[in-house]
């Protein structure tokens, strides 16, 4: 009997003596919203796979004041609603402190305000959408605002490429493409510029030929796309197909190494806004590019970029605390933690959300892209 | 250029989707002259033979017509298939039986399509260089001829089996009268399997063909084209081959000028628009004849 009690302490000190130590390191639940299929899948996996190796790479050093971060990643397959549940799920069931995520601003606009009614932090590496930012002081980004990408393509265009006649065709659908669409105009029209013709389509539409065919007749001199690059691609295409030889000028949804076959090679020569090149010469973007590369075969793109910009952001706000995990304090961390060298280049946050950092004008070779411009902040 | 060159030219685009329609909508009404069914699973087996087109394309590196012929006998096969497991078995229970398990039967095949394919959006492969034909003000492109040429040389074929053949005697018969062709000592089977793998094959071809021509295809893009290619047999006079063709190249033609003189966002909304009016105004459709619903 007394030996029974022995052996009982015996196993209850050693069972206390292996929980207490992993009890004060507990790791810190982050949870990571992005589409791994869907209509937008190389993002989500540019995302998903930039995102786990900045995590790893935390993780090696030895982690937050010694906590590891515990990464939970969920598809949303690019689609609002399947966001909307994996913001729940995450916050629920799994318990996360903060989220990263979702990728596309759809997703985003259907995530953030649960993840701000229930009081966590979500930063998303790559939404863009202007009204993101707006829907609550949770919510971060680590992109640069749509009416931001818009102004700066249509400066280029006027400024730079000296272009005349623009024709934008849009998804009508897509807040996105929406949003981007009027920014462009404004500012096309703002600095002398004319726009000959606003053609529109609805999210997954596959034949252009009716609205590209008008816009052919008004023979533009550019002809700017603002949507991802599953629309964007055929749209080059067929545009060509149809006759317009006007300049392409596309924006950060472009940036995928499947829209060279789904452009079919017509995208070639086109310009894009976009939040990084990998020619960019500063250090922190170099050092990125060779961890991505040590682990990954393809070279990293924006999406990736950014991704561990966000991973980055949360580092340096979870440093900030100290280590706490506190909705509010990381709240006021992630809005003022600043000079982080990410792998965009050097962030500072800003409190109403967005962060202040250069863009990028690439133009589209047939084997990637080449840095034409940087515009600092 | 003047209003009209551009009313042709969007007629052309028309023409081109619209016979992809036709060649879809022939599967729709085949069977529904023969059985009475819609089968909405018909879009799913069009998003198919754009799949085994791609994947001869690309993995077995074939040259275009045998992709395609490859395509449409496995198009086939599984419309002949999915006639046996779902339908079959249905053929005496009511009528809303076996249209809710055409239902299923579509929803089951775009979710394994999407398991085994992935749902990324993938890009066709660019077998016949891109050519633009220039006619006068008008310009073709040599995708909107093969498109039309390769849909009217099935349609022309497949008038030739319902007419010139045994078995489209058979088809005829079974459409007819199938108690009466079943006393006549054909074998409604084997007939009503035909009939699924001629409009399967038929539509695999149509996937191809709209592969070829947009660049993309994903594991959902049966469901539109399967619905209006509905509307277009439904509108040509469900059950009525030529109305069919008639239908299909009707909502392509309407689509496309919706576009380009309305707004784009009524692009799926004209089909419907279509099918209420048809439904309200001539419910046997353009070329179908008008019965009286025997009591």
């Amino acid at each position: 009997m007394m030996k029974k009690v022995l052996i009982g302490l015996v196993v209850a000190v050693l069972l206390l003596s292996f929980s207490l130590p992993s009890f004060a390191e507990e790791p810190i639940k982050i949870g990571l919203i992005t589409p791994l299929t869907g209509a937008v899948s190389t993002f989500g996996q540019s995302v998903r796979n930039s995102a786990v190796l900045a995590v790893d790479t935390i993780n090696e050093r030895g982690g937050i004041h010694g906590r590891m971060i515990d990464l939970i990643v969920l598809d949303d397959q690019g689609d609002a609603t399947e966001a909307a549940n994996a913001t729940r799920r995450l916050i629920d069931r799994d318990e996360v402190v903060l989220i990263i995520g979702p990728v596309i601003t759809p997703c985003v606009l259907a995530a953030a305000p649960i993840a701000q009614d229930a009081g966590i932090p979500l930063i998303t590496p790559t939404g863009t959408g202007d009204t993101i930012t707006e829907i609550g002081d949770m919510i971060f980004r680590a992109a640069y605002k749509d009416s931001f990408q818009g102004q700066m393509m249509a400066r280029f265009a006027r400024e730079v490429l000296e272009l005349e006649q623009a024709a934008i065709i849009y998804d009508v659908a897509n807040d996105y493409s929406t949003g981007l669409m009027n920014s462009f105009r404004d500012t096309f029209i703002e600095l002398g510029g004319e726009i000959v013709r606003v053609e529109s389509y609805t999210t997954n539409d596959s034949d252009f030929s009716a609205q590209l065919t008008s816009i052919a007749m008004r023979q533009p001199d550019a002809l700017f796309v603002p949507d991802y690059y599953t629309a964007a691609g055929p749209i080059a295409m067929q545009s060509r197909q149809l006759g317009i030889d006007a300049t392409l000028l596309g924006v950060d949804g472009w940036d995928s190494p499947a829209i060279h076959e789904l452009a079919g090679g017509y995208e070639v020569g086109a310009y894009i806004v976009n939040h990084y090149s990998p020619d960019d010469e500063t250090p922190s973007t170099q050092e990125f590019i060779s961890v991505f590369s040590a682990r990954y075969p393809d070279a990293p793109d924006a999406l990736a970029a950014l991704a561990y910009d966000a991973v980055q952001i949360v580092e340096a706000a979870l440093n900030a605390t100290g280590g706490s995990t506190d909705p509010q304090e990381l709240k006021t961390a992630l809005g003022t933690v600043s000079n982080i060298q990410a792998a965009t280049g050097t962030i500072n946050m800003d409190p109403e959300g967005t962060p202040v950092k250069a863009v990028v004008i690439l133009q589209m070779t047939a084997d990637g892209s080449i840095l034409v411009d940087k515009v600092e902040p | 250029m003047v209003w009209y060159t551009i009313l042709i030219q969007q007629i052309i685009n028309g023409l081109a989707l619209g016979s992809v329609y036709a060649l879809i909508a022939l599967g729709y009404t085949m069977v529904y002259g023969i059985i009475k069914l819609i089968n909405f699973a018909h879009g799913e087996i069009y998003m198919l033979g754009a799949y085994f087109g791609f994947f001869a394309l690309t993995i077995f590196n074939l040259p275009l017509i045998p992709a395609m012929l490859i395509s449409m006998l496995l198009a086939a096969i599984i419309g002949m298939g999915i006639e046996r497991i779902a339908y079959r078995p249905l053929r005496n229970a009511p009528r809303i039986a076996a249209l809710i398990t055409a239902i299923g039967a579509s929803l089951l095949i775009q979710s394994v399509a999407q398991l085994t394919f992935g749902a990324s959006f993938r890009p066709f492969p660019q077998v016949i260089p891109f050519q633009r034909i220039q006619v006068g003000p008008i310009f073709l492109t040599n995708r909107q001829l093969i498109m039309f040429g390769v849909a009217i040389l099935l349609m022309v074929l497949l008038h030739l089996i319902v007419h010139y053949t045994k078995i489209g005697k058979a088809m005829r018969a079974v459409s007819m009268d199938k108690e009466a062709a079943l006393l006549m000592g054909i074998d409604v089977d084997k007939v009503i399997s035909f009939t699924f793998a001629v409009g399967s094959a038929l539509a695999a071809a149509g996937g191809i063909l709209v592969g070829m021509y947009y660049n993309r295809i994903d594991p959902y893009m049966g469901i539109m084209p399967g619905l209006k290619a509905f509307v277009a047999a439904v509108l040509g006079g469900i059950g009525v081959i030529p109305g069919a063709v008639l239908g299909g190249f009707l909502m392509g033609t309407a689509e496309n000028l919706v576009v380009a003189f309305g707004s784009s966002t009524y692009r799926d909304a004209v089909a419907f628009a279509v099918l209420i009016l048809v439904l309200l105004l001539r419910p046997s459709g353009l070329l179908g004849k008008r019965q009286n619903e025997k009591v």
